[in-house]
């Protein structure tokens, strides 16, 4: 064995860090206690975030996703380059209402730590309406839509939902907390263009709310 | 040591470590990931109690909650892979997963819904059913408990081992309700079907679809989960 290996039957420890030669941290596994605050260019903000799992950074000594779990969530989540998330498989839970599933999200082209700074000055701002207004200004700005959701939601249905860049639901294939199957596209406003659902069997079409227009090509 | 430096009081470097096993734990002990080899791979721990068990001998990492109960994994052989996390106090509920069949290969993203009820309700449960005398009134008590803690797959989304690539999405039940799929032959279609499984509507191109498509049509979506923790592999174990 190489004289810098060595080798265990098992180990415990609180936290693992995968590192570079050059020090740069790539990779923590941790549990809740040592949990690694998030970093951009090697720089830590600091958070409060306890959960435990894998922490991924990239060369730059960014943090680029992770893996992560708690009682009632967990989630696997891969950033894009000098932003946050963008696909995932996420569950979480609240008030004994879950929704889980792969989700996707689109990110600015702007580099995180920008909208970090900036959020950083409007949090110095004395609260009030200029405050809530450069909040609201930041928040159009960094826009993050859901561009597209698979699987169930809290209401008890699943559904493969996708949206436009602006993150208005457009297309959902759904089975409904009242187990009908529904093919759906919708306009700008969330109205139901076309849809496709079964008008005699299988319970009740149209108490989802979904108006049965444009008919069906198969007619 | 070689290769090993202090890097503070409580924090060393090393160049390379070997492990069968790495537990990663919270400051008070409890459990938090188990990275093992197969030899060594975590058994589940269940309301807080161990459960020994022959599942998997697999490598991968096996994850757990704030109570130290498992909560998912990542797991994988020689032709299948596999990770999943679980509903809190219940089994999993979304994995994405790789496996070889005889019948052909899958892979893709699974959904599933769970009871309210927790997990180690039902263990109890069935391990009383378990040692009542064989007759009728075991095999009742058994089904009766199965529908309670029934847990469908509500959807899929990936590679059907027939070689079709589909997104499938199912009731409550179980039944297979809506189905737009690319089947092996190449041809696309959107189906969807009552709770008998018959089809009801249907989105094809100019072709027929029924010689494709009846023969499976009333299946309940299938239940991949043979790689991981259900709850008869702790039974049996």
């Amino acid at each position: 064995m190489a004289e810098d290996v060595m080798e265990f039957d098992e180990i415990s420890v609180e936290r693992l860090n995968i590192v570079d030669r050059n020090g740069v941290l790539r990779m923590a596994i941790s549990g809740k206690d040592r949990f690694p605050n998030p970093m951009i260019n090697g720089k830590e903000f600091v958070t409060n975030r306890r959960c435990a799992g894998f922490i991924f950074f990239n060369d730059d000594g960014t943090e680029c996703g992770g893996l992560t779990f708690g009682n009632k969530h967990a989630e696997i989540l891969f950033d894009q380059y000098n932003q946050d998330q963008i696909v995932g498989i996420v569950y979480s839970e609240r008030d004994g209402k879950r929704r889980y599933g792969l989700t996707v999200w689109d990110r600015p082209e702007t580099h995180i730590s920008e909208l970090v700074a900036e959020l950083e000055k409007i949090r110095a701002l004395p609260e009030g309406h200029e405050r809530a207004e450069a909040e609201k200004a930041l928040r159009e700005r960094f826009h993050s839509p859901l561009r597209m959701f698979a699987g169930r939601l809290p209401d008890g249905s699943v559904a493969l939902s996708m949206s436009d860049g602006k993150g208005r639901e457009r297309v959902r294939v759904s089975v409904g907390a009242d187990d009908v199957p529904r093919v759906e596209i919708l306009g700008e406003n969330g109205e139901v263009k076309y849809s496709l659902s079964p008008k005699s069997k299988g319970g009740t079409p149209d108490s989802g709310g979904a108006s049965l227009e444009g008919g069906g090509a198969r007619e | 040591m070689r290769g090993v430096e202090p890097v503070s009081d409580d924090v060393l470097r090393f160049g390379h470590i070997r492990a069968k096993r790495v537990n990663i734990i919270d400051e008070n002990g409890t459990f938090r990931l188990a990275i093992a080899n197969k030899e060594r791979t975590a058994n589940p721990i269940i309301g807080g109690k161990e459960i020994v068990t022959n599942r998997r001998p697999s490598a991968g990492i096996i994850f757990f909650n704030e109570d130290g109960d498992e909560c998912g994994g990542l797991i994988f052989g020689d032709k299948w892979a596999h990770m999943s996390f679980d509903q809190y106090q219940q089994d999993q509920i979304v994995a994405i997963q790789y496996r070889e069949t005889p019948l052909g290969q899958h892979s893709g993203l699974t959904v599933w819904d769970r009871p309210d009820r927790p997990v180690s309700e039902f263990l109890e449960k069935y391990l009383a059913i378990e040692a009542m005398p064989e007759g009728a009134e075991k095999e009742a008590a058994m089904a009766l408990l199965r529908s309670e803690y029934h847990s469908p797959v509500r959807m899929y989304m990936g590679r059907e081992a027939d070689g079709s690539s589909s997104v499938v999405l199912a009731d409550s039940k179980g039944n297979k309700r809506v189905a737009i799929t690319v089947g092996p032959d190449g041809v696309p279609s959107i189906l969807m079907f009552d709770e008998k499984g018959e089809v009801v509507e249907s989105l094809v191109p100019d072709i027929s679809y029924e010689s494709d498509c009846e023969s499976d049509s009333s299946d309940e979506l299938e239940d991949s989960r043979e790689v991981d923790l259900s709850c008869e592999e702790v039974q049996n174990g």
